[in-house]
Order: C-alpha cells, then structure tokens, then sequence
C-alpha cells in the first residue's frame, strides 16, 4: 500500500510537467524534425550544464546565455522563451527528486510556495518600480557577509553558532522566512533569481542545508510556468534548444541530485557557501555593468 | 458602422481574460491530483512514513489547489497591473473599437492604436456580456462589450455582422469564457 501510494504521488507530480513537453510537440513538431545534428549537441550540451549548475543553487539563465552565444547555434531574439519554455521540465524535476529524497516539514514548505506565489504575482507592479541596480548592489553586498557568517558557523569558529538541523521552520522563524519569500519571489519579477537568497535565508534562520533545496526549487517550479506560456503562445522559442533544455536539463539535474545528496554536510555547506559569493559576484559585476552603461 | 466605447478596468480585464475554473477539463485532472495529494499526506502521517513522502502529498495538493484554482485569475491580474503601470502610468485606459466596412479601428485614450483587417478575424464569438472577434486559436481578439455601443446597438451589430461577414464563423464562445 505504501509503496502504491509513493508511486502514485511520483507520478502525479512527475506529470504537472508533461503538459509542456505536449505542447512543444503540437505546435512545432515540423522544426524539431529539421533541427541538425550540430544543434541538438548544442541544445543537449548547455541542458546538461546549466542544469547541473541550476541544481548547484547556481542559476542557469547566464550559464545558457553564455553558451548559446558560444555556440551560435541559436536565434538571440528565441534565447529568452528557449530559456523560459526549456527550464520549466528539469525545474518541476528538480523540484520533485528532492522533495521525494530530503526529509522537510510538509506545511513549511507549503507556506513557503503560497508565499513565494504571493510576490511574485501580488507585488509585480510595486518591484518594476524600484531601481534595479540599487538591489543589485544591496542584495550582492549582503550576500558576503551572509556567506562568510555561515561558514563560520559550518566551522563552529566566532560567536555565530552552530549549524541548524531543523526540517521546518515555527514562530518569528517561520514569519520572517515567509516575509523574505514574498520578497524573494517579487524580485523574480525584476529578473533576480531565487534560489541563493532563499537558500541563504532558509540556512541562516536554522533550516538544515539538505532541507533547503526543496523550498527554493519548489518555489521557482510554481513561478516558472508563468512566463512560459506566453513565449508558446507567441512561438518564440528554439525548439531544438527547447527540447534539448527539457531532457539534457534532467540528465544535469540527476547528476547534480546524486552529487548533492552524496556530499557530506560539511561539504555541502562550503559548496552553498561558494554558491552564494559567486551570486554576490554576478550581481555586483551585473551592477557595475549596468552603471557604466548609464542604465539605472 | 458600430462604435464600441469602454474603460479597461480590472474587473473588465479579468472578467475577459479569466476562464471559469471549474468549466476547464484540466480542473477535475487537479481535482483528481488535489485528493491524491491529501489522502497521501494524511496517509503517510499516520504510518509515521519518512517526512519526505508527507512533502510530496503536500507539494502535489499545493500545485493543484495553485493551478488548478488561482493560477489563471493571478496570472491575468498580473498582465493587467503590469500593463497598466508599464503602459498607462498606473491608469485604467480607455478603449473606442470603430467597426467599418473595410476593416476595424482600435484606438486606445483617443490615439490610433491597431486596425485589424476582416481577413484576419477567423470567428465571431458571442459571450452573455460581450461580443468576440478572435483573431487567433488563443485568447486574442477584438473584444466588444454589449452594454456599450456608442453606434448602434448589440442586436444590430450580431445582425449585421450575420449578413455581411457570412466568411466568418458565428458561434457562442467557450462556456468558460461565457459570463
């Protein structure tokens, strides 16, 4: 019976992804049959590495960007929908492997998704207000001591503690995580990713690092469909590349699912910890950019 | 030649953008998903199954209840807002459709904003409270409200479109859409 039942649930949430995969098929099958095979190495390839680094808490729209260009197997104009439509199957993946392997409190995490959604969908035109690259420089600022906090934390040297090993999170915790993921989520709007800052503060109030993944990637699966289905709608998405995303992207994310789930603690937290300067450094250099182009 | 005069508010813009939730097929597949959520997040409390399990149950209940339910409404509220603000500096517009006989005029706060040529209408869908000239297989097309008519009227406009547009395909709308 209870086997029954985990097969079952496996199923059904392996499943809230295949109606992308169906509509990728209905509407362009002609061009997926035309792709070449230079293009189906190009799509395989950034699937499986920008997946690999998704998983990672890394993010995988610049890493795609980068190689896309690289390749040059790819319209530009087609990078932004291949990138929305492509992700959208190894996200729900992603989001389903480690909710079925790391042990998390059912009603955190469902306060943490409901929230998630909130900003996203509630504060919109609130976030398109504020100026982008002053959050740049804040949230980027913030994340090197947030980093260095937790590895000393990981270490046990100073006076920050020890290393939490909650599965939920109750009380002001709960509260503030919950506030911090309307925000999170609402800055998804403005194009910043999720998943360093939620990560950063899931571990901070005392969340167990294994635990973490699931709330970061489940909130970026509930979003993500969002932007999807105006680049279907609107065909302007690669299909090879699109394809290539939604395979190769699981393929990256099992290989990163074993990588992390293998990993000491100890190790997984210098990992996180790695992950979250080189956010810091994307978004200060992404600043600096955009300063020197006299954008605001 | 109609003319079609309405202010774009939220309300309107939901009411045409927004299907019925519960008249959607993928609905009862959410519901079906919805029960299975809960049975196995209660289940797996009760055989003391490992947390993970309990998280899966909740994962699917919240994606069923999330998009099955609030997905549609939120996501064309967020258009709404997001256009407002980007477009119309945080102010309802106002829409004039001028039906002619060569083609269809939208003008949007008093200026030019497109004209649709019949060619490009594929069918003429009616709704309780408006009327829809579909311009695709999705949700585009020109949108006139009943109630509005500045020219003409909503009985003259069905009639005359029946007479002069026989090319376009006359139908109700989808029931989801049918308010």
């Amino acid at each position: 019976m209870l086997l029954a039942i985990q097969i079952l649930l496996g199923v059904l949430a392996a499943g809230t992804g295949i109606g992308l995969i169906a509509d990728i098929g209905k509407n362009r099958m002609e061009q997926l049959k035309s792709a070449t095979g230079k293009q189906w190495a190009s799509a395989f390839t950034v699937g499986i590495i920008a997946n690999f680094l998704d998983t990672l808490g890394c993010g995988s729209f610049a890493p795609s960007t980068f190689m896309y260009k690289l390749f040059n197997q790819i319209d530009d104009i087609d990078i932004p929908g291949t990138l929305n439509v492509g992700d959208t199957f190894p996200v729900i993946f992603e989001a389903f492997i480690f909710t079925a392997s790391v042990d998390c409190d059912p009603l955190f995490l469902w306060i943490m998704y409901v929230c998630a959604a909130i900003g996203s969908f509630g504060f919109a035109t609130i976030v398109t207000k504020w100026p982008r690259n002053k959050i740049r420089y804040a949230l980027g600022t913030v994340m090197i001591p947030l980093a260095i906090i937790m590895l000393c934390k990981n270490m046990g040297v100073g006076p920050f503690g020890i290393i939490g090993t909650a599965t939920g999170l109750s009380g002001w915790k709960l509260i503030v995580a919950a506030a911090l993921n309307i925000l999170w989520g609402a800055l998804m709007d403005i194009g910043f990713g999720l998943y360093a800052p939620c990560m950063a503060t899931c571990l901070l109030l005392g969340v167990d690092a294994g635990a973490c993944f699931p709330v970061f990637m489940g909130s970026c699966a509930v979003l993500m469909p969002a932007c999807s289905i105006e680049f279907i709608k609107t065909h302007r998405y690669d299909v090879a590349h699109t394809v290539g995303n939604a395979i190769g992207g699981c393929i990256g994310v099992f290989i990163a699912w074993k990588l992390v789930t293998s990993l000491p603690m100890f190790w997984l937290i210098n990992l996180i910890c790695v992950v979250l300067l080189w956010t810091s450094y994307s978004l200060l250099s992404a600043a600096n950019k955009d300063k020197k182009a006299g954008i605001a | 030649m109609f003319i079609n005069e309405y202010v774009m508010d939220r309300r309107r813009f939901d009411k045409w953008a927004t299907p019925k939730f519960w008249k959607l097929p993928i609905f009862y597949v959410y519901c079906f998903i919805f029960a299975a959520g809960v049975f196995g997040w209660i289940y797996f409390k009760m055989v003391d199954a490992p947390a993970r399990w309990q998280t899966i149950g909740a994962f699917l209940t919240f994606v069923a209840v999330y998009r099955g339910i609030f997905f549609r409404w939120m996501h064309a509220d967020k258009t709404f807002r997001v256009t407002r603000q980007q477009y119309f500096d945080g102010k309802d517009w106002a829409c004039k459709v001028i039906v002619g006989e060569k083609n269809i005029s939208l003008y949007i706060n008093g200026k030019i904003n497109n004209k649709v040529e019949w060619k490009e209408i594929l069918k003429f869908e009616e709704a309780k409270s408006f009327f829809k000239l579909a311009t695709d297989e999705y949700s585009e097309g020109v949108m006139l409200d009943k109630s509005c008519f500045t020219e003409g009227d909503a009985d003259s406009f069905k009639q005359w479109m029946l007479d002069n547009h026989p090319e376009i395909t006359y139908g109700p709308i989808a029931p989801m859409f049918d308010k």
